[in-house]
């Protein structure tokens, strides 16, 4: 409950910094002869975001269903606006979760990129491909041992709206889904094979471009 | 105005591309732009897939909103289907998303947008499967490299400023190699338009070589087979991929597909350029490109998703002799390499269901031989030319496999290959080729149990070259 109401405030904080961003950007825009269009800024695109997260790890020999977690999770991106509609670069998207017996940490190291495939409106899909880095603090039921930290394939996708899509400072709403494909997955009782993590999210975040 | 100056002449605008259309087309043999109507498409091609999965009595294809629903909660897991469907059927279907984009006037990366999207729909909503990692990945960097490959070769066909039967005949042929690009100029007409060819889809230069023979296979028993398979193999380099700056992907690639060989269809490869640089005055050339490979033959199973950096050095030996040298690394997205546990040497042959009830048609229970994961690649190779007809090649192709999904175990895939070619008559040639692949499997056991498998293969055969 609390966490729900931290991401929403985290959420109207987002929100009310892209306004102010959006109607400075108005302003400056108005006080200026020559609008600072698109061409004329900087190419840097700019995101930092976080959202609701639900996640689950499965594989298709294990007899248990694997129960589902919640969490919030914390994004960001840094790169180039290549066109108008599309942007690219780097992402970063931490979702710790914790539980009685200790947590797992996932952590998505992507290449991004996003594009709005209309120009006059806000609808944007996003895609990236890269590694996840996945630290499980409960291998063993405990917390005595240190953590395992296994490397996965790391996928994200999503879709979402971008408010303010032509000024330097936007927010964007998205849902996303992330899958980390481990491989191996440590535990107590041993190795268990091709397991697959996916987590779904839905957030907001500012976006400078 | 100076009333001296004649206003220049209104620049001709042909009836089909008058008023508001001539905003959303970018020159007068382009398609209209609508994204609109490549989402659209992107969703029929689904429904063709499905409804032809269903006809063929596929129970994957029963969907309800309770699979979706089911597809949704499960999220991705890897999938136990045929190596061909994975590796070649996602690709090729993912090529039809592709140029849903590309026929409606999308950029190539907006296209490759696209292609995730019909990839991620198909896989939640087009089967009662969960949604296959390794389909969307194949479907859409598959797609992709396919996609924008069938879109050139198509355009390479057509002839726009013909008329009819034999524009007919050159829409039909440009229409089976890219289907959805093909119906959409015959549904809005374009295919009997007169007009230029968009000038982004004519290659600087156009060279190809068609290649029949026998080929002989080898393995660790037996040095070669002693009956050959009959091949041919159709090799084409699109633009000059050795040289220039590029920043439009795909303006050159170079594409090898093979027919015969010990399979059907037994290679498809693709190289498309995405980012070009020369440097050193053009002599040195760097190069970012895609790759998508798929050998399946009676010896060994190979297919990949990738990315490369090339570099690569053009120079003169003589007047009349040339050789380029390069070097490659880079990342493997999802690679395939067949693989058998430990304890089996070979595919088991599967046992009826007997009493138990069957899973349904279409819908694979495993087990599964061969293995996924990502990993890295490099490699290097010489090309030896004669008045810019090459007579010799020498190649090396290393990769690196890290399995997340099949056999724990890591691969060590090695590939070296020699092409020995002369001419005879005009544009008829001669040659023989002997390649080597070799495989290392380190298996994840506790012995750490190391496993080596060899391949090699001879080929002799006729070729014909296009320049």
């Amino acid at each position: 409950m609390r966490r729900a109401g931290s991401i929403g405030a985290l959420v109207l904080l987002l929100a009310a910094m892209s306004a102010a961003g959006a109607s400075a950007q108005t302003a400056a825009a108005a006080a200026a002869p020559s609008d600072g269009t698109a061409a004329d800024r900087s190419r840097l695109w700019l995101v930092l975001g976080t959202a609701a997260t639900t996640f689950r790890g499965d594989c298709q020999e294990c007899e248990q269903p694997t129960p589902y977690r919640h969490t919030e999770s914390f994004s960001g991106a840094i790169g180039r606006r290549i066109t108008p509609r599309m942007d690219a670069g780097m992402e970063v998207m931490w979702a710790p979760a914790n539980s009685d017996t200790g947590g797992i940490r996932a952590t998505f190291i992507m290449a991004a990129a996003q594009f709005r495939p209309w120009e006059s409106r806000g609808f944007l899909l996003k895609v990236g491909m890269g590694m996840t880095l996945v630290r499980n603090f409960v291998y063993d039921g405990t917390t005595r041992q240190p953590p395992v930290t296994s490397k996965a394939l790391g996928l994200g996708y999503g879709a979402g709206w971008v408010f303010w899509p032509h000024s330097r400072a936007g927010l964007q709403i998205l849902g996303t889904q992330h899958v980390a494909a481990l491989g191996d997955f440590q535990t107590s009782t041993g190795p268990v094979e091709n397991v697959v993590g996916n987590f779904w999210s839905i957030g907001a975040a500012v976006v400078i471009r | 105005m100076d009333a001296t100056v004649p206003e220049a002449p209104a620049p001709p605008v042909t009836p089909a591309l008058s008023m508001t259309a001539a905003a959303t087309v970018q020159c007068d043999g382009c398609p209209r732009r609508s994204v609109g109507k490549a989402f659209w498409q992107n969703f029929l091609i689904n429904v063709f897939y499905e409804t032809a999965n269903l006809v063929r009595g596929q129970d994957t294809a029963k969907i309800t909103p309770k699979t979706w629903w089911a597809n949704m909660e499960q999220g991705w897991v890897w999938d136990l289907d045929d190596f061909k469907v994975n590796q070649i059927g996602h690709p090729y279907q993912g090529n039809n998303y592709f140029n849903a984009g590309r026929a409606n006037g999308l950029s190539f990366w907006e296209s490759a947008g696209m292609t995730a999207f019909g990839s991620a729909t198909w896989e939640y909503f087009g089967e009662t499967n969960h949604a296959s990692l390794n389909d969307l990945i194949n479907t859409t960097l598959g797609g992709i490299a396919l996609g924008e490959m069938f879109h050139r070769t198509a355009w390479l066909v057509r002839d726009t400023q013909a008329t009819g039967g034999k524009r007919l005949l050159k829409e039909i042929a440009a229409t089976a190699i890219d289907p959805i690009t093909g119906l959409n100029r015959f549904i809005t007409d374009d295919s009997s338009r007169v007009s230029a060819k968009p000038a982004d889809m004519v290659p600087t230069r156009l060279s190809g070589v068609m290649s029949a023979g026998v080929l002989f296979q080898g393995s660790q028993t037996s040095a070669f087979d002693a009956d050959g398979d009959p091949f041919l193999d159709l090799d084409l380099i699109y633009g000059e991929p050795a040289t220039g700056r590029s920043r439009t992907p795909y303006d050159a690639f170079g594409v090898r597909m093979r027919f015969g060989g010990g399979g059907t269809f037994s290679e498809a490869r693709v190289r498309g350029r995405l980012l070009g640089q020369p440097f050193k005055n053009g002599r040195f050339q760097f190069n970012v490109l895609q790759d998508y490979d798929f050998v399946e033959n009676k010896a060994y199973s190979f297919g990949a998703q990738s990315f490369e950096v090339n570099v690569g050095y053009t120079g003169k030996l003589s007047s009349r002799n040339s050789v380029w040298v390069g070097g490659w690394g880079g990342l493997t997205a999802l690679g395939a390499v067949d693989s058998l546990p430990l304890g089996l040497t070979e595919v088991p042959v599967e046992e009826p269901a007997g009493g138990e009830e069957s899973p349904g048609q279409g819908v694979e229970t495993g087990p599964r031989f061969y293995d996924y994961g990502p990993g890295g690649l490099f490699g290097g190779g010489a090309a030896f030319a004669h008045d810019g007809r090459r007579y010799a090649v020498v190649t090396y192709e290393g990769r690196h496999l890290y399995t997340l999904d099949g056999v724990r175990a890591n691969h060590l895939l090695s590939r070296a290959r020699i092409d020995l070619m002369a001419p005879l008559h005009g544009p008829i040639g001669i040659g023989v080729s002997g390649e080597y692949f070799d495989r290392h499997t380190f298996y994840q056991d506790a012995d750490r149990t190391r496993l080596t498998f060899h391949f090699p293969q001879f080929r002799a055969y006729l070729t014909w070259s296009v320049r």
